[in-house]
Order: structure tokens, then sequence, then C-alpha cells
């Protein structure tokens, strides 16, 4: 037992870090989406014409889901549990990709959530104005630097990690 | 390149030129019109018998007559791509030839709704036949008429009781009522009713109705005198007769479809005149001249002169008064009006502002690229922005410059991309190694991004100090500009001063240097860096005490300074928020290569290439999607924020001239 924890315990550990990367910033977007879909809807029933130009902020909040599934995709990669030469991970190491898939789940969960609820209040403001719609799109946008952030120093610390002699 | 200097102008004429006068100006569409001259005894404005209201009943009949038209011939007018044909482009001759067709095509127009009218008229008749069928299905075992109502001796009861009962109980209900002979026949029962037909002698009707209302008998709504099964058919005749008219209406309807393009002029040619008149109605006039007045961009005045030289006329020109509400047209080069669009859905500049959309030009691009870096994926955007463009020579003006910046972005992608060596992340190198037994390594021209993020993310800073010194550059510009000196010295010299210090100083200490420069040893040398930081500290000595100037109360303005001092963070902030370059830069080759990895996972030989391009084109299609909209949205919030927030705040009226609008055709410009 003993044996088989020091052996697959990196790896499992690396694995549960792109779980929660891809998990819990999928889960934000998908609310963030969400949220900001069925405002998009209530427009579109009003105005067809402004399909495009809602859409488009619905879609801001779904980034968040991308950033999670690339720090996922580049752990599964680095580690070699994508593909077949998976070396053995040290617990250590293992447990290094944990923490650096923590900033993009964490903040990209609740910065998605955040932001579609910023969308959802500029499909508002497209449903009024809808040549203010250049505006309209920097609000939302705004609560994506954060995710960008996380997702930054997410990266920058798996690469950190691959380097780690350990 | 930037925004045009606008006149004031009066025009002057006679009013027999009139009507000529203003459809010249309506063409060149270079004039806004406003009024600045009150009016007098003698120049009034008086009002056209023709009034808005007719012209835009007009354009209504015309817009539902081509709606009509289009939902009976099938014509398909929507579609991703016909958005960007722009409209059909027609001589100007048309226009003035138009009055002989006029009659012409409003006669079609109005038989157009004349016969739309009847269609619904008959659809409404057919609604109504099959609802009466449907009141008569459960009557149809009858074979006297509904309205039968008894013969010399009898009365007779057809109708309907309001639930399902039996024979028996129809009898006992009658009976605890009156105790008059009565005869029942039901003629056919479901859950909600049972019809029944109820015979008594003529001298027992009162009593026989009001037993009967007291069980709520109630006659049938249908009113005919025909037996229901012939009734039945003769609504079913009518609605056969209905349906034919209908057919005979859509053809007459569909004879006027070869006019659906002169009626789609006409329409254009009523917003024409309606603004016009309503221009007409606007000016001052006297008994025989009028005068017009309004803003023209300078550089269009000569044109405009020789459009009205034949006329004997008086064209005045002056500057607006500073504290005058210009409006404002932005003119640039064929490469920087691809950010136009940009610039104008933030803001117009204001009079003491510069048109930012030269500048923009040359950083949008850069980071646009950076953003995507992938250069198939590039090339992709660039040849789908480039067929757009040459298959649609008549695209509008707006949305042919948002298809420029795509085509730009794209070029740059390219570039980046090669740079970083992505296409379509690692395509090239699975694709030759999974399929054709040797993998082709194609090495990047700089570095790999993936495997060098610190170097990248050390670029992309660069690129923001850039942006936002240029920014700063644009603020001490404008504040020379109005000469306001201490403007210029101290929210813009002092905080350069301050942050390339602050630089300087950064540049000269290993700590830095290992983070962002790979560990290499500072470039700045120790001395140079304190000295740098002397003058940072300087600066924000001079901050403290200057900032805060515009008050009077010296502890307000100390405060003041010292919150001004505390914006450092403010630029730490903005500079840190470039690192979405390498970010989303770093995202598009990422999810390529998940692309390339769950491709190539499944099957082998010809199955295994099968999934591997359904795989490839799904996801990439994704991807492009997402890290193109991705791209634009953050290059564009680079250009709001962090450079915008330097020097530009914008809000100025966008200028509206008095041309032609026109929603499905355009007229050739004409060289007057």
């Amino acid at each position: 037992m003993i044996e088989f924890l020091t052996e697959n315990m990196g790896a499992i550990f690396a694995l549960l870090g792109a779980a929660l990367a891809v998990g819990l910033a999928g889960a934000g977007s998908a609310r963030g989406v969400g949220v900001a879909g069925e405002a998009a809807a209530g427009v579109v029933a009003e105005d067809p014409t402004k399909f495009g130009k809602v859409m488009v902020l619905q879609l801001l909040p779904g980034t968040q889901g991308i950033y999670g599934l690339i720090i996922g995709f580049i752990v599964l990669s680095n580690t070699g549990l994508l593909g077949s030469g998976a070396s053995a991970l040290s617990i250590a190491k293992g447990l290094a990709y944990l923490c650096a898939c923590l900033p993009i789940g964490i903040a990209g969960y609740f910065s998605a959530i955040a932001q579609g609820k910023a969308s959802a209040a500029s499909v508002g403001v497209v449903a009024k104005k809808p040549d203010q719609f250049g505006k309209a799109m920097i609000f939302p946008i705004m609560v994506e630097t954060y995710a960008i952030l996380a997702l930054l120093v997410s990266i920058l610390a798996i690469t950190g990690v691959g380097n780690l002699a350990f | 390149m930037a925004s045009l200097a606008m006149k004031r102008i009066v025009i002057c004429g006679l009013k027999s030129d009139r009507k000529a006068i203003l459809e010249a100006l309506q063409r060149l569409g270079t004039i806004e019109v406003r009024n600045f001259i009150e009016e007098d005894d003698v120049f009034r404005k008086n009002r056209m018998p023709i009034s808005a209201a007719e012209f835009e009943r007009g354009i209504h009949d015309a817009e539902s007559a081509i709606e009509i038209l289009t939902e009976l011939d099938g014509e398909k007018t929507g579609g991703l791509l016909s958005s960007f044909k722009g409209r059909d482009v027609v001589d100007i001759e048309k226009y003035d030839n138009f009055k002989k067709e006029y009659l012409d095509v409003q006669g079609a127009v109005t038989s157009i709704l004349k016969n739309n009218k009847e269609i619904a008229e008959k659809k409404a008749e057919i609604l109504k036949c099959t609802q009466q069928i449907e009141m008569l299905e459960p009557w149809k075992a009858l074979d006297i008429s509904l309205d039968f109502r008894g013969t010399a001796q009898t009365s007779a009861f057809i109708g309907a009781l309001p639930k399902e009962m039996g024979l028996d109980e129809i009898y006992t209900g009658i009976a605890e009522n009156t105790s008059a002979e009565v005869s029942i026949d039901i003629i056919s029962k479901n859950k909600e009713q049972t019809c029944i037909m109820a015979v008594c002698g003529k001298d027992d009707t009162a009593d026989v109705t009001s037993a009967l209302r007291a069980m709520g008998f109630a006659y049938p709504s249908v009113n005919t005198s025909l037996p229901p099964v012939e009734e039945k058919e003769r609504l079913q005749a009518r609605i056969a007769e209905c349906e034919k008219d209908i057919e005979t209406l859509t053809q007459k309807i569909l004879a006027c479809d070869d006019k659906k393009p002169q009626i789609k002029f006409m329409r254009d040619y009523l917003c024409i005149r309606e603004e016009k008149y309503s221009v007409i109605n606007s000016l001052p006039q006297s008994e025989h001249a009028f005068v017009l007045t309004g803003y023209t961009p300078e550089k269009y005045l000569p044109k405009l002169e020789k459009a009205l030289g034949k006329y004997d006329v008086s064209i005045e020109t002056e500057d607006p008064a500073e504290d005058e509400d210009v409006p404002v047209l932005l003119s640039n080069n064929a490469f920087s009006e691809s950010v136009q669009g940009v610039v104008e859905s933030y803001a117009l500049p204001t009079k003491t502002e510069v048109d930012p959309s030269f500048l923009i030009s040359l950083f949008y691009f850069v980071f646009f690229g950076f953003m995507l870096s992938d250069a198939a994926i590039g090339l992709l955007i660039f040849l789908g922005a480039l067929i757009l463009l040459l298959t649609n020579k008549n695209m509008e003006i707006g949305l042919k410059r948002n298809v420029k910046l795509f085509m730009f972005g794209g070029i740059s992608a390219m570039f980046w991309g090669v740079m970083f060596g992505s296409y379509f992340g690692d395509m090239i190198t699975v694709v030759s190694g999974e399929f054709f037994g040797k993998a082709l390594i194609v090495k990047p021209v700089w570095l790999d991004m993936q495997s060098h993020p610190m170097t990248v993310l050390t670029l992309a800073l660069g690129f923001g100090l850039l942006h936002i010194f240029t920014g700063m550059g644009v603020a001490a510009y404008q504040f020379l500009k109005q000469k306001d000196l201490q403007g210029f010295l101290f929210d813009v010299i002092t905080w350069y001063v301050v942050l390339i210090g602050l630089i300087l100083k950064a540049l000269s200490m290993q700590m830095i240097m290992n983070i962002l420069f790979d560990g290499r040893s500072p470039i700045i040398p120790a001395k140079v860096g304190d000295i740098g930081l002397y003058a940072a500290g300087v600066g924000c000595i001079v901050l403290i005490i200057f900032a805060g100037r515009s008050s009077k109360n010296p502890l307000k303005r100390l405060l003041k300074g010292v919150y001004a001092v505390y914006g450092i963070t403010g630029y730490l902030s903005d500079l840190l928020s470039y690192s979405r370059l390498l970010a989303l830069g770093l995202a598009t080759g990422v999810i390529s290569s998940v692309a390339n990895m769950i491709g190539t996972m499944f099957g082998s030989g010809v199955v295994k290439v099968i999934v591997y391009i359904i795989v490839f084109i799904i996801i990439n299609l994704i991807n492009i999607g997402i890290n193109t909209l991705g791209a634009y949205v953050h290059t564009n919030r680079l250009q709001y924020v962090e450079f915008f927030g330097r020097f530009y705040e914008g809000g100025s009226r966008p200028f509206e001239p008095y041309s032609i609008k026109t929603k499905f055709y355009k007229f050739k410009e004409t060289e007057q």
C-alpha cells in the first residue's frame, strides 16, 4: 500500500490539480455564460437584430473555462499523463502541480460568475442603447483581468515546477 | 489623420433655385444643417403643404409591400454572407427619372397591400368556417335544421345540456319541474355535453322551456336553416372557395414581383425626399430668398462651392466659437481608418483632444496578433477578410473598416505565429510524426512561447510600457496645445521622471533581472539605478506639492498630492494588465495542440486520419471563434482603459450630414 502510494501519489495529485483547474473554471464559466445568456435571450425576444451583439457579451464569461482547459492540458502533458511516457512523479512535484493549478481554478470560478453578472448588465445597456456596445463590452472585460492574472501565475508556476529537480 | 476642421457655413440663395440647390447639397452630403438664425419679420420658416406623415406612410407602405413580396417569393434575405454585400449602386439619373415611374409603382404597392388585406380577410373566414364545422360535429346525426322550433301542434327544442346524461336522467330531471308530456331524443353525447331534441305539445311550451332551462339547456350557437350535414357541406364549399381566392390573390401579388426593385427604390426615394422636405421646412425664408446654415468640414468646401457654382448663391464661412457644440468627423489614411470604428465606439474626440486613430492603429495590430500568435489561424483570418473585401465591392464603409481591421490583425498574427513557431499549435510536428513516420520539428524564428513564458512576458510588459508612455506623450502634447504649462510639467513630465527613475532602479537590481531576464546581470549600473531612485523621489515630492494645485486649501492640496503619488499603483496595475498578451497568446496555440493530441489518440490507419481531421476541424473552429473574439475585445480594452486612460475622454457629437440616406440602393459618386 505504502509502496503504491509513494509510486503513484505524485501523479494523482497532479491529476487532481488538472481536474480542479478544468472543473472549477469550467463550472464558473457555465454559470457566468448561463446568467448572461438569460439576459441575452430576453433582449433577442424583443429585438432579434441585436443577436450578434448580445451573443458576444454572453461569450465573454466563457473564457475562464478555456483558461482552465489550458492549464489542465499543460499539466497533463508535462507530467506525461497524456500519451504514453508517464514518468514517475514524486509526491512533492505532484503537490506542486496541484498548487500551481489552484489560481486559475479558484479565480476562474469566481471571476466567471462575477463576469457573467456584469455581462448580463451590459446586455441591458445594449438593449437600451445599441450604439454604446463598445463601452458595454468593457465592463465584463474588467472582471476578466483577474482570471488572466490567475492564468498567468498558473502557467508560470507550472513551467517553474517542470524545471524543479525533485 | 485627425478630426476634420469644421466651419460654420451660411448659404444664401434664391428661392427659385431652392429645390435644385437642396438636391445638390443632399447629394454632396457634406453639410450638417443647424439653424443659427432666429426667425424675424422678413425671414421665417414656411411649412410645405406636403407633410412628413405622408412620406412616412408612403415609406411604411413600401416596406410592407416589400415584406409581403419577400414572404411570398421566398427570396433569401438573411444569411451571414449577404450582410457583407452592401447596397446596389445605381445612377443618380434613376432618381431624376423616377417621377415618371412613381405612379405606376405606387399603384403596384396599393394593389399588393389591398390584395394582402383581402387574403387576410379570406383567411379569417376560413378560420370561422372551420370553427363552425367543429361546432356542427355533435349534430351531424340530426336530419332537420338546427333552428327547427316545432310544427303547428308541437314545440321542438334542439340544444345541449351541459354534461353527459342518460335518457332516464333527463326524463327525471324534467319531471321534477313539470308534469308535461315530453319526448326526448339524444342526438349525441360526450363528456362536456349531451345534445338532445325535445318535443312537446304546443300548450306546454312555457313549462318545458323553464324545466329545460333549470337543467342548463342551451340552444346551439350555430346560426343556419340547413340540416347540419348540408350546412357542413356548404361551409366546406365556402372554405374551398376562399382557398381558391387566396391562391388567385397570391398570384396577383406575385405578378407584381418584378416591380420589387422599383418598390425598394421607391422606399429610398421617399426617404430622400422626406429628409429634403424636413430641411426645407426648417429654413428661414423671405419672399425671394432662403438661408441655410450649418456646419461643414473645411476640406469639402471647394467641392461644395463647385457644386453650387452654377446658381446665384452667397456662401460664407467662419470658424465656430470656442464654446460651440461642433460636430466631429474623423478622417484617416487607408491603414489607420480600420481602427476608426474602435475609436468611434468609445467616443469622438473633443475639440482639445487629438484623434487617436493613427496612434491606436500602430499598437492595435501588434497586440491583436500577439494575442492570437498562430501563423495558420492568422492566415485563415487574413484570407477570409481579404475574400470578403474582394467579393463585396459595395460593402458599407463602416463594415469595410472592421473587415480590414481583421485582415491587418490576421497579418500580424501570422508574423507572431512565425516568431513563436505556432502553426495550429504543433500541427506540423504531430501530423508528420503520426501519419508520415518522421516528425518534423518547426523551429520558431524567435523562441517557443510555452517553454519561455517569462521572456515573452517581459516583452509583453515592454510593449505595455511603450503604449502607456505614448499615451502620456499625447497628454503632454494636448497640454502644450492648450498652453497649460503646469499640466504639462506636473501631470506628465513629473510622472515620466518618477516612472523612468523607478524603472532604472528596477533594472539595476539582480532580483528583478532574475525574474524578467532569465537571471542575466543587471543592464543598468547600480549607480545609475540609485540616481534613478533619487530622481523618482524628487518627482514624488513635486507631485505631493503640485498635483493638488487646483485646491486652495493647503491641507486639501497636500492630501491630494499624496493621493496622486499613490497613483503609482495605478501605473503598476495598468502595466501588469499587458500580461494578457502572453496569456491569450498561449491560449490559441495550446488549444490547437489539444486538438492535435486528442485527434491522434484513437484508431489507426484510415480511421485515425478521419478522426484526426474531424477533431481538428471542430476544435480549431471553436478556437478561432473564441480567440479572435478574445483578441479583439482585449485589444480594445488595452486601448480604452490603459491607453485612453492617460489622455482621452472624448464625448463630441458625431457629424450628421444632410445627405442621401437609403436602405436598398446607393448612388454612384458623381464628379461635380
